[in-house]
């Protein structure tokens, strides 16, 4: 029994439609966008019982050499002048060890115990100014807690510089610290660094040229075991037998896309002198990319954004020379993350003083920063959102309030009296600040870093 | 001669069509009878109008009406008080005797006193030399055994006397027999109601005899209904009692339930589910009628005379029943030889084999797969079944409900290899692509029966895209779905007509749906279009057995099922089971289009020849393509609607898939997979160009060139993923038996009570907690009541709070809360690429675990440090164990596996029928005839 050939025309017909059906629904299943259905990752935010806030200061300034039949040994040159306080708590001082300095009396430990279950915030910070004929300047710097990682940048291993890093235990179990350098090779991983024992509540002294000789533009990782640690570094340089300057700086930020350094002051005019009067060191660590620099006035950009390649794990030094006498902030826009500090000085010659100035973290929760003793204090802010910050600053001490507006991508700038306690209040929008000194011979800066209320909360995602 | 002949009438329309007809007919017959009945009573159960007035109109003596639903048993005990003659003629409104039936049933009667009754020679009304009954007797267990049933007649049988029993419709019995005897037992529910007045009749001295020559037209027996199985076993069991020696009748009431079940799985082995309820329902009628087995007894010890070893000679023996169930089903000749070897099918898959040895050599010595969506299988079976049973799952804090069904399928694979289970794993991935191959060859015998196209199909499937990425990815459940497809295809399309590929084809369908709950849907509208085409095609025979074919999966969901539809969490049940698996491949137009060419991800060529090529490499496929868009226009219509139904829905569910995320990987939402369901349009597709390749004409020789195309093609784009593994860019890693450390390992063998409480730092202040019960984070104790659930439970909330503690805290009673709970381990895990935020966590979490005094360091090993709680850790609690839900389950699956195993009689009539499926009728013969054709067209 064939088909007619009419029955075989309908049914050809039949299996073109069917055919022809078939493809342009396919296509439209793929080319019309379905619906979709999401699921957020479940997390919880968890926080751990309070304790006691701690905050460990950098330690009185050090000298060494000082005695001429040993050359190695340190002593202090300077104690540091602590301004602290705690919101709702009382702040109790102690001293940590320092076995390095000979007659050392250690740096403060400021800790506050928690009030009804609630960590108390706390903020302490430390100035000292020396002017002896091997150490002169100002420097001043933030106390804070200990960290299993830490980055410091600045200083420098070559001729001239006497530089110290500073390890500090506040933990009552020792601690163990390994110190790699990233400089113009790379990663190294020195010998003098390797496994160095913190004891419980004790502060080690490792001078930096032991770690790297000869490195101009180093970067230094501190990673701790066993119990976490607080690390600064001191930096002093002399010139030719002169003094040419003294700072501290406290751990840098973990690297990150972005850095933001709210307030950079330029206190020498382009032109006076050979070298260039401020410079950004950058590193990242991890792998290779680009960096666009961008240096702001306010809310209006200075110059054009520089963009420069990052190589892995080598520092770059990138000047920032040219800029009018004033404050500014820079920012870091990386493809990798990076670290890194601005370097500026008011000068080359004696009686002049530098300081590195380090990225701020974001400040989403209100935030407590003491102001040391130092000339001409600032409170700068710099914001990165696209609209305008109204940031609220009360006064612990005096009680006054005081109300920014911060442009948006912008910056701005408070006085702030010395020795007081401030709190800073961002909103929902977050800001970046930064406290920093210019005076006649005197420069120092210091980030604002967020309460505890915003580091101890954990994220858990129980899977 | 008799002086008087009573006949007894009974109407029972009882629904049947044209009983008036019938019952007409009937009258018309007995009033011709050449030896005129003497006195006529009609028994009306409950008839019409046109019944009453033909039975107004017959002129019988009596007539007693009697409810609808009285049995002919019962109908006869009424009439028997008005029994009045020496002899009585049962007659149905549907027996229509012939003129001389009732002159030789009275001749027989006379020629002894001891002729109990005679019994005429029923025929079919529709064909008269078609023997219905003639004479009944029973095997030595008490089997009724027909001794003429169905037989043509040609007078082989109209010598025959003495007989057990006969069939009681037209016999004409003594009256004072009948009266003794007490009539039919109404207990028998109407079954064998002949044989055991014969029996009866014969223990107390009495004969029955046939009389051939008394012919009785009845209807033709139509198919067994589930009502007559019943009545058939209620009448056996019943004669058992009765006849039973007085001590065995507690044994024989003892072995009724027994016995039900034996022959219920029995019947499931015969192919004939139908005959269970019955089985059951007989059972129990015969266990709560203590009553009517006593007054049956009573009725055979009263007046008995003869002995039981009198009947011996009258039963069928095992010989002779042996004899007459030879041949029952005739041999068929629907189908051609499988031409497997022949026909190449087997060098194919021996290619495939060789193929891939090459492309995974490494793997053969791996003891554990890992990478992608894999994770080691436990160590031993009774653990993997552990898994797939219980309540309470070896994941998370204190997960309790039901197992994912994919944990039962990794637990038969896992116990293909008792001693090293996750050596199971490895094998199943050297032996996919033959076993793929394999799988598309038969699959391919559906559609066709030449061996080129075959082979098309076989290569496609075993070089399916959706396959390779599985292989090279590294996802184990869309591998299993790849490899079952074919059989399910290859059974679900003949499951109308047979049990046992229905069997088969429930059991894969479970699998694949355990293994990629995500293409339900798309098997539902499959089945469904399959259960319409069976109602108009078939008129609905064999609809049963394709309802049968989503049984054991809805059995095997169903707890899981009903927990999600609890906690309002239905969506959660698309989840894809086992290792929650990222899908990185985003969902733009260039996914889409891939998903629609079956390349559930980026084919690899990428890495070969660059992305500016690679973005073409997808459209090598597309010759296949255009295969199978040809199919209905060059093949046969319907099959190639049918698998363009099931290609569109199928790709429509892949395209949904890739933005559907029902899942969570820690802080990453995970979407389906689309591979499972571009694994069934793949098989439309390549069962499509199957259909297009046979049907092209012999004359335009095109057929051989554009199947060597098409495995061409598919051959190159298969490329990247059979080098992936020599390349080194597969994501398959030889794995270690534990995702814990060696030590948690050899600890936790014992059982799942102890936990390793895991924690794996993943950002700035950010962990991710594992909570681990048992000795490994098993691929079958994968749960999707974990990567699947919508809300943090009590447990979440718990164990962060302790990961808080752990991490940040070294003075908190976080250890022993956890120890309490049944943690025995902290596990702190560093991530591969570990981001520098997450290394300041875990180095923190590390300070403070080292500090803790309840805590002793295990040490540092590849997956991480390990601390151990050094005081008493509690036991996690049991749960409620689930027996009955997992005894229905293996019920079920039992069922279907009896129903599946092959016999020689489902065998024989497999093979009455075509393989091809859907074939017009003019082709039958001809493909029936003719072997395959190679290549050629000859």
């Amino acid at each position: 029994m064939t088909p007619t050939p009419r029955a075989r025309a309908a049914r050809i017909a039949a299996g073109a439609v069917v055919g022809i059906l078939s493809l342009a629904t396919a296509l439209a299943a793929v080319v019309v966008p379905l619906p979709q259905h999401e699921r957020a990752p479940l997390s919880v935010a968890a926080r751990p019982p309070a304790e006691a806030s701690t905050a460990t200061c950098a330690g009185p300034v050090l000298a060494a050499g000082r005695d001429v039949s040993q050359a190695a040994q340190l002593t202090d040159a300077a104690a540091l002048r602590i301004a602290a306080a705690a919101d709702g708590s009382v702040i109790e001082k102690t001293s940590l060890d320092a076995p390095d300095v000979a007659g050392g009396a250690g740096p403060s430990l400021v800790f506050a115990a928690p009030a009804e279950g609630v960590e108390p915030e706390l903020a302490a910070a430390g100035s000292a100014s020396v002017d002896d004929d091997d150490l002169a300047g100002f420097a001043a710097s933030a106390c804070g807690p200990a960290q299993m990682e830490s980055w410091l940048v600045g200083g420098s291993g070559t001729t001239g510089a006497a530089d110290l890093v500073l390890l500090a235990n506040p933990a009552d179990v020792p601690a163990t610290v390994d110190l790699v350098v990233f400089g113009a090779d790379g990663l190294v991983e020195p010998a003098a660094g390797r496994d160095i024992v913190v004891p419980a509540r004790t502060q080690r002294v490792i001078p930096l040229s032991s770690l790297a000789l000869g490195e101009g533009d180093p970067v230094v990782r501190v990673t701790a075991t066993q119990a976490p640690v607080r690390a600064s570094l001191q930096t002093s340089v002399t010139r030719v037998l002169e003094p040419g300057g003294l700072d501290q700086v406290a751990a840098s930020a973990t690297p990150r896309d972005e850095l933001v350094i709210p307030s950079v002051p330029i206190a020498l005019a382009p032109g006076s002198a050979g070298d260039a009067a401020a410079s950004l060191r950058l590193l990242a660590p991890s792998g290779a990319g680009a960096a666009t620099v961008t240096v702001l006035d306010g809310d209006e950009t200075v110059g054009t954004p520089q963009t420069v390649p990052l190589v892995a794990g080598v520092p770059l030094s990138l000047d920032l020379g040219g800029l009018p006498v004033g404050r500014y902030s820079v920012r870091v826009a990386s493809t990798v993350p990076v670290t890194g500090a601005v370097w500026s000085t008011t000068g080359f010659d004696v009686g002049s003083d530098f300081a590195w100035f380090t990225p701020a973290e974001f400040l989403t929760a209100p935030a407590l920063v003491a102001i040391a003793e130092g000339p001409r204090a600032r409170l700068s802010f710099a914001s990165t959102a696209s609209a305008p910050v109204t940031v609220t600053v009360t006064a612990l001490g005096a009680g006054d309030v005081r109300e920014v507006s911060v442009p948006a991508g912008g910056g701005a700038m408070l006085r702030a009296s010395a020795g007081e306690v401030y709190r800073i209040e961002a909103g929902e929008g977050g800001i970046q600040a930064s406290v920093t000194y210019v005076g006649d011979g005197a420069l120092a800066g210091y980030p604002v870093a967020p309460g505890e209320a915003a580091t101890a909360s954990i994220r858990v995602y129980p899977r | 001669m008799p002086a008087r002949v009573h006949a007894l009438l009974v109407v029972r329309p009882d629904g049947r069509a044209a009983a008036d007809i019938h019952l007409q007919r009937t009258l018309n017959a007995i009033r011709a009878q050449s030896r005129a009945v003497d006195v006529l009573t009609i028994v009306v159960c409950g008839a019409d109008a046109d019944v009453q007035a033909i039975v107004a109109a017959s002129g019988a003596e009596g007539v007693i009406g009697a409810d609808r639903r009285t049995g002919f048993a019962e109908a006869l005990r009424l009439a028997s008080h008005r029994l009045d003659g020496d002899a009585v003629w049962l007659l149905a409104h549907d027996t229509v005797p012939g003129a001389d039936a009732l002159r030789h049933l009275a001749g027989a009667l006379e020629t002894a006193p001891s002729v109990a009754y005679a019994a005429p020679k029923l025929v079919r009304a529709d064909e008269g030399d078609r023997i219905v009954s003639l004479g009944v007797s029973m095997t030595t267990y008490g089997r009724t055994v027909g001794l003429a049933d169905g037989e043509h007649d040609q007078g082989q049988y109209d010598g025959s006397e003495d007989v057990l029993g006969a069939d009681v419709r037209g016999i004409l019995a003594r009256a004072d027999a009948w009266r003794a005897l007490d009539g039919v037992d109404r207990a028998l529910a109407g079954a064998d109601e002949g044989l055991d007045l014969g029996v009866r009749a014969r223990l107390r001295g009495g004969r029955i005899v046939l009389a051939p020559g008394a012919v009785v037209a009845v209807p033709a027996p139509g198919r067994p209904r589930m009502r007559d199985h019943r009545a058939q076993r209620t009448a056996q069991l019943h004669r058992r009692l009765s006849y039973a020696p007085a001590p065995a009748v507690p044994l024989h009431a003892l072995s009724l339930l027994p016995l039900a079940l034996v022959r219920s799985l029995a019947a499931l082995l015969d192919k004939q589910p139908a005959r269970i309820l019955p089985e059951w329902g007989a059972a129990a009628t015969a266990l709560v009628r203590p009553a009517a087995v006593a007054r049956s007894r009573r009725g055979i010890r009263d007046g008995r005379v003869a002995s039981w070893a009198q009947l011996e000679p009258l039963r069928v023996t095992s010989r002779e029943l042996r004899q007459r169930l030879d041949d029952e089903v005739p041999d068929g000749s629907g189908r051609g030889d499988l031409h497997f070897f022949t026909g190449g099918g087997a060098w194919i898959v021996l290619g495939a084999l060789v193929t891939a040895i090459l492309a995974f050599l490494p793997l053969l010595a791996w003891p554990v797969l890992g990478g992608g969506a894999l994770a080691p299988l436990r160590a031993g079976v009774a653990s993997l079944w552990q898994d797939a049973g219980g309540s309470l799952r070896a994941l998370g804090w204190d997960t309790t409900g039901p197992a994912d069904p994919f944990s039962a399928v990794v637990a038969v694979i896992g116990s293909l290899s008792p001693a090293a289970p996750s050596r199971a794993l490895v094998v199943l991935w050297v032996l996919a692509l033959p076993l793929a191959a394999l799988g598309g060859w038969f699959a391919a015998t559906r559609f066709t029966d030449r061996a080129i196209v075959r082979a098309v199909v076989a290569v496609g499937w075993a070089l399916a895209p959706t396959l390779l990425d599985a292989l090279v990815s590294g996802r184990p459940n869309v591998l299993i779905v790849h490899l079952l497809l074919p059989w399910l295809l290859w059974t679900g399309v003949v499951a109308h007509r047979s049990w046992s590929a229905a069997g088969v084809g429930s059991i894969v369908a479970a699998g694949v749906v355990a293994c990629a709950p995500s293409i339900a849907p798309v098997l539902v509208l499959v089945w469904i279009v399959g259960l319409v085409l069976i109602a108009v095609r078939e008129r609905g025979r064999g609809v049963v057995r394709v309802v049968w074919l989503v049984v054991p999966s809805a059995v095997l969901f169903a707890p899981l099922a009903w927990h999600r539809v609890r906690a309002g969490e239905a969506w959660a049940l698309l989840a894809d089971p086992g290792v929650p698996l990222r899908d990185d491949a985003g969902t733009d137009l260039a996914r889409r289009l891939q998903l629609a060419l079956g390349f559930p991800a980026p084919d690899g060529w990428s890495a070969l020849v660059g992305p500016d090529v690679a973005a073409w490499t997808p459209l090598l496929v597309v010759p296949v393509v255009l295969l199978a868009l040809a199919a209905p226009v060059v093949g046969r219509l319907l099959p190639a609607a049918v698998l363009a139904v099931s290609a569109l829905a199928s790709l429509g569910t892949a395209a949904a898939a890739i933005g559907i995320a029902v899942a969570v990987d820690a802080d990453q939402s995970v979407t389906l997979w689309p591979g499972a369901a571009l694994s069934v349009f793949w098989l439309a597709v390549l069962c499509a160009a199957a259909l297009t390749l046979d049907a092209l004409p012999a004359r335009t020789r095109d057929r051989a060139p554009l199947a060597v195309l098409a495995m061409a093609v598919l051959a190159v784009a298969a490329v990247p993923a059979l080098t992936a593994t020599a390349r080194g860019t597969s994501a398959l890693t030889e794995s270690a038996t534990s995702t814990l450390p060696a030590y948690v390992e050899a600890e936790g063998r014992g059982g799942l009570s102890r936990a390793t409480f895991v924690l794996t730092p993943i950002d700035e202040g950010t962990v991710v907690t594992d909570v681990v019960w048992g000795e490994t984070a098993a691929l079958g104790g994968q749960t999707t009541l974990r990567s699947a659930r919508a809300t943090l439970d009590e447990g979440d909330a718990a164990s962060a709070q302790l990961a808080a503690q752990l991490v940040a805290d070294s003075s908190s009673t976080a250890v022993s809360d956890l120890a309490a709970h049944g943690v025995a381990f902290i596990l702190l895990a560093q991530e591969p690429d570990e981001q520098p935020g997450a290394a300041e966590v875990r180095l923190q979490a590390e300070a403070s675990l080292d500090q803790r005094d309840d805590l002793e360091v295990v040490g540092s090993t590849a997956k991480g440090k390990l601390w151990r709680v050094t005081g008493d850790v509690g036991v996690r609690p049991a749960g409620s164990d689930g027996v009955r839900t997992a005894l229905v389950q293996i019920g079920v699956v039992l069922a279907a596996l009896l129903l599946a195993f092959p016999t020689r009689r489902s065998l024989a009539e497999s093979r009455r029928r075509p393989r091809i499926v859907a074939l017009p009728r003019h082709r039958r013969l001809v493909r029936a005839s003719s072997g395959p054709v190679g290549g050629g067209d000859a």
